[in-house]
C-alpha cells in the first residue's frame, strides 16, 4: 500500500520537515481520512496511520505458497504416551547416554518416536556426530569406552531408522540432518564421493549388513587413506569386532598414528583370546598377588614404577604424576592395566565369582582397583562383573574417586536391566553414598524405560 | 491483551464511606484524563521529531512516559508502552510497527478522552485497555454466563516483569463463540493447570464486559469431556474473522486461530507458513522459531492447527496429529 509507506518515510523524518501525506483507502466514506484533518499535523498523520493500520490489517489477504511433496507413509505405530514423553525428557537431557538405547529397543518392537520429537533428536544426532568425529581419539582413558565416534555414527544410524520415512523427509527441507539419507543410501557412490559423515554411514551400515565386504572395503582403503580416518575405520569396526580382526589390529599397534595405535590397542583389549589380552594379563597378574590376611585372603598390590615400551606399544597412556609428588601415578598406571585386563584372569585361574575377587580387600588401592574393573567389564560387555561391582559399589563402603565417577556410573548404563526392577538392589538409605544413588537411579530409569517400550520383565536388549 | 485482576478479591465489601469512595473514583478518573493527553502530545512529539533516532534510544526512552501512565493510574497504557522498547530491535518493518502501535494509542488516547460519546461495549473495552481493571467477582455476578461444552484448544505462557501469564483459548462447540481465559502466578507461585489443551469441558463461562468480549472467567465447571479434533477454517475464514472482530475492537491484536491447513517453506531460510486446501498462506509467526515439530507432524499432509493470530502472523500453540490426538508445539 504505498500511502502506507509514505506514512512511514514521514514518520521518520518527522512532520517537523516531512508533508503529511494522503491515505487513500478503498472503500472508506467520503470525508472520512479527513479526521483531524484540521490542527497539529503529527495529530493528522498518527490518526490517519491509525486508519490505514486497522485498513491494513482488515483487509489483509493470505499469501500463495506452493506445497511441499508429501511424505511416504510409516506403517510403524507409534510408542505408547509414556513412552513418548520419557524420550522427550532424554532429548531434554536426561540421561542422555541412554538415547541409543531407546531407539533401538523401540525399532526392535517395531515402534516409531513420535513425530514431533523427530525434530529434536535429529538434532541430537546431528550434534552427536560431530561430537564424535572430534573425540574419536580418547579410547579408553575416557567414558566413552565404545568409542565416541562409534556412538556418534551409531546414534546418527538409529534415529535414522526410528525416523523412518518422515526423517527422511524432514532431512530434506532442512541439510543439517542430511545424515539421515546419507545412512541409507548404499552404493559405491557415497563412500567414493561422500562427506566424512556420509562415509562413516555407509561404513557402519555396511558393516551391519554384510560384515565381509566391510571388512574389504577397510583393508583395500586402509594404506591409502589418512590417519584420521583410519581412526574411523577403527571406530566403525569397534561395535562388531570378530576373533578374525586380531591380525589388522595388532599390524595397527605399529601404525605411525599415536591415536590409531591406541585405538586399535583397545580394540584388542577387547577382543577375547587376544595376544594383547594374555600380555596384559601377565602384567596384571605381575603386580596383583593374594595373600592370607587376618580376616582371610588380602589382595597385595605392586605396580611397576611407570609404564615401559611394551605397555606404550599395548596402549597404555602416559601415567600423570601422582598428587604431591614428581613420580608418576602408580595407582593410575594400576588401573590403566587392569581396564585391559581379560576379567577371566581374576576368576578363572582361582575358581572364583566375580563378587568374591572383587570383595576382597585391598586397602588403598581399591578404589582404582574398583575403576579398572569397571572399564573392563564395560569393554568386554560382562555381565556378571557388571552386577557384581555395582552390588559392590551400593552395599560396600568404597569411596570412589571423582575421576572414577564417570565409569561407576557408565556401569548402570550397559548393566542387566533387570537389575533395576523393583526389589532387585536394596533400596538407597541414608548411609548410601552419591555414586551408588546414581547408578541406582540409572538403573530404575531404564527398566522404567524398557517397561513402556514392551518388554516386561525389563530384559530384552 | 487484557487487564489484570486479583483472582482472590473478595466480594464486594461493605464501604465504610460510599462518597469518599465516589470522591476516590472522580479523581481516578480526572488524573487518567490527565495522563492521556499527557500522552498524546509525548506521541504527536515522538511523530513531530520522527521516528528515525528510534533505534538509538535505550528502554529509558519509552521507561518514562510509561512511568507517567502508571503515576495516572492507567496501568494498561504503562504496560503497552514498556513493551514498545523491543519494536526497534524487532527486525525488518520494525518503522511499520512503531508507527502502528503509536497510531493506535493516539487512537486509544482520544478514545479514552471522550468516553461519553462512546457505546457502552466500546467504552468498556477502551477502559480496559488502559488500564480500569473489573473485578472478576462482579464479572461473575454480573451478565448471565454462557453454558456451552467448551473445546479446550491452546494455550501460551509468557513472562512480564516476572509475571508468568496463561493465555488459555476455549471455544465453545455449541455456540461457537471463542474465549480466552488467563491466569496469573508471580514468582514462586504455579499457574492454573486445570484447562488442558485438547480436552473438552462442561462449563458456565461469564464474559468481560467488551465490544468483543473474548476474556472469560470460569464460573461452574460440571466435568471434563473429550474434545476430539476441532473444526478449523480457511487462511480467508480466519481473516474474515479477525477483520469482523477488528471492526469493533481495532486494537484487538491476538485472534483465536484454529485452520486446516499444510506447513510450507520455501527454504531453511524462509519464514515457514501454514497453506489451506485452495492455496491461501499465512505466515508463521517470526518468534515461533522454526517450527519443525508442525512440520514433522504433518509430513506435508493438511492438519489441524490451533494458535493466535496476530498481525506478524500465526504462532502455532496445538496440532492435531492424523489419529486426532493434540499434540502441544
Amino acid at each position: 500500500m504505498t500511502s502506507w509507506r509514505d506514512l512511514v518515510t514521514a514518520s521518520l523524518i518527522g512532520t517537523e520537515r516531512a508533508v503529511v501525506p494522503a491515505v487513500s483507502l478503498p472503500g472508506l466514506p467520503p470525508g472520512a481520512e479527513a479526521a483531524g484533518g484540521a490542527g497539529d499535523s503529527a495529530a493528522v498523520l498518527l490518526d490517519r496511520a491509525a486508519l490505514a493500520t486497522a485498513a491494513r490489517r482488515a483487509g489483509r489477504r493470505p499469501d500463495h505458497a506452493e506445497p511441499l511433496p508429501e511424505c511416504d507413509r510409516d506403517p510403524r505405530p507409534a510408542v505408547s504416551p509414556a513412552a513418548g514423553a520419557r524420550l522427550e525428557r532424554m532429548l531434554r537431557g536426561e540421561y542422555p547416554g541412554l538415547l541409543a538405547e531407546w531407539l533401538a529397543a523401540a525399532g526392535a518392537r517395531g515402534l516409531r518416536p513420535p513425530l514431533q520429537l523427530l525434530p529434536a533428536l535429529l538434532d541430537r544426532a546431528c550434534r552427536a556426530g560431530l561430537a564424535g568425529a572430534g573425540l574419536a581419539g580418547a579410547g579408553l582413558a575416557g567414558a566413552g569406552l565404545a568409542g565416541a565416534g562409534l556412538a556418534g555414527a551409531g546414534l546418527q544410524r538409529l534415529a535414522a531408522e526410528a525416523g523412518g520415512p518422515r526423517a527422511r523427509w524432514l532431512a530434506a527441507l532442512n541439510p543439517d540432518w542430511d545424515f539421515v539419507t546419507a545412512t541409507g543410501r548404499t552404493g559405491p557412490d557415497t563412500w567414493r564421493l561422500g562427506d566424512a559423515s556420509q562415509r562413516r554411514g555407509y561404513l557402519t551400515g555396511l558393516l551391519v549388513s554384510d560384515p565381509d565386504a566391510g571388512r574389504e572395503l577397510i583393508a583395500a582403503s586402509w594404506a591409502g587413506a589418512p590417519g584420521r580416518e583410519r581412526l574411523e575405520f577403527l571406530a566403525a569396526l569397534g561395535g562388531q569386532l570378530r576373533p578374525g580382526d586380531e591380525p589388522a589390529l595388532e599390524a595397527a599397534l605399529g601404525d605411525p598414528s599415536q591415536d590409531v595405535r591406541a585405538r586399535a590397542a583397545d580394540l584388542l583389549a577387547t577382543l577375547p583370546g587376544s595376544a594383547l589380552g594374555r600380555r596384559m594379563a601377565g602384567r596384571a597378574l605381575a603386580c596383583v598377588r593374594t595373600e592370607p590376611g587376618a580376616r582371610g585372603p588380602e589382595l597385595i598390590i605392586t605396580p611397576p614404577a611407570d609404564r615401559d615400551d611394551s605397555m606404550r606399544r599395548d596402549g597404555i597412556p602416559p601415567i600423570p604424576a601422582a598428587p604431591g609428588s614428581a613420580r608418576p601415578d602408580r595407582r593410575r598406571l594400576l588401573l590403566e592395566i587392569v581396564a585391559r585386563t581379560p576379567l577371566s584372569t581374576w576368576t578363572a585361574a582361582a575358581g572364583l565369582s566375580p563378587a568374591q575377587v572383587a570383595a576382597r580387600p585391598a586397602g588403598d588401592w581399591a578404589p582404582a582397583l574398583f575403576s579398572g574393573w569397571a572399564r573392563a567389564a564395560i569393554a568386554q560387555r560382562d555381565h556378571d562383573w557388571i552386577t557384581a561391582l555395582i552390588r559392590l559399589a551400593i552395599a560396600g563402603p568404597l569411596r570412589f574417586p571423582a575421576a572414577a565417577l564417570p565409569a561407576v556410573k557408565e556401569l548402570a548404563l550397559v548393566a542387566d536391566p533387570a537389575l533395576g526392577a523393583p526389589g532387585a538392589l536394596p533400596e538407597p538409605g541414608p548411609d548410601t553414598p552419591p555414586a551408588a544413588r546414581a547408578i541406582l537411579a540409572v538403573l530404575r530409569f531404564r527398566w522404567d524405560m524398557l517397561e513402556e517400550l514392551g518388554y516386561a520383565g525389563g530384559a530384552g536388549t | 491483551v487484557a487487564e489484570r485482576t486479583d483472582h482472590d478479591a473478595p466480594g464486594r465489601a461493605p464501604l465504610a464511606d460510599p462518597a469518599a469512595a465516589r470522591r476516590r473514583a472522580e479523581q481516578r478518573e480526572a488524573r487518567v484524563v490527565t495522563g492521556l493527553a499527557e500522552l498524546d502530545s509525548w506521541l504527536c512529539d515522538q511523530v513531530r521529531h520522527g521516528l528515525a533516532a528510534s533505534q538509538q534510544a535505550g528502554y529509558r526512552h519509552w521507561d518514562g512516559i510509561a512511568a507517567r501512565m502508571v503515576d495516572a493510574q492507567a496501568p494498561g497504557l504503562a504496560e503497552r508502552l514498556r513493551a514498545l522498547a523491543a519494536v526497534p530491535h524487532s527486525g525488518a518493518g520494525w518503522e511499520d510497527r512503531l508507527l502502528e502501535e503509536y497510531a493506535l494509542l493516539r487512537l486509544l488516547a482520544t478514545a479514552g478522552r471522550s468516553q461519553g460519546r462512546l457505546p457502552p461495549a466500546l467504552r468498556d473495552t477502551v477502559r480496559s485497555r488502559v488500564g480500569f481493571t473489573v473485578r472478576q467477582a462482579d464479572v461473575l455476578a454480573g451478565a448471565t454466563a454462557v453454558a456451552d461444552r467448551w473445546h479446550v484448544l491452546a494455550r501460551r505462557d509468557t513472562v512480564t516483569d516476572r509475571i508468568r501469564t496463561r493465555r488459555t483459548w476455549l471455544r465453545g462447540i455449541r455456540t461457537g463463540r471463542p474465549a480466552l481465559v488467563l491466569s496469573f502466578a508471580a514468582a514462586g507461585q504455579v499457574l492454573d493447570d486445570s484447562l488442558t489443551p485438547g480436552t473438552g469441558t462442561d462449563a458456565d463461562l461469564a464474559f468481560y464486559p467488551g465490544a468483543v468480549a473474548l476474556r472469560a472467567v470460569v464460573a461452574d465447571r460440571r466435568g471434563v469431556a473429550a474434545g476430539g479434533v476441532p473444526a478449523g477454517t480457511t487462511a480467508a475464514g480466519l481473516l474474515a474473522g479477525y477483520a469482523a472482530a477488528l471492526a469493533a475492537d481495532p486494537w484487538l491484536e491476538i485472534w483465536p486461530a484454529v485452520l486446516d491447513a499444510t506447513p510450507v517453506r520455501a527454504g531453511v531460510a524462509s519464514q515457514p507458513g501454514l497453506r489451506d486446501a485452495a492455496a491461501g498462506t499465512l505466515p508463521l509467526h517470526p518468534g515461533a522459531g522454526d517450527c519443525w515439530p508442525l512440520f514433522a507432524l504433518s509430513g506435508g499432509r493438511p492438519l489441524t492447527v490451533a494458535g493466535e493470530w496476530t498481525p506478524r502472523g500465526l504462532w502455532p500453540l496445538t496440532a492435531w496429529d492424523e489419529d486426532g490426538r493434540p499434540v502441544p508445539l
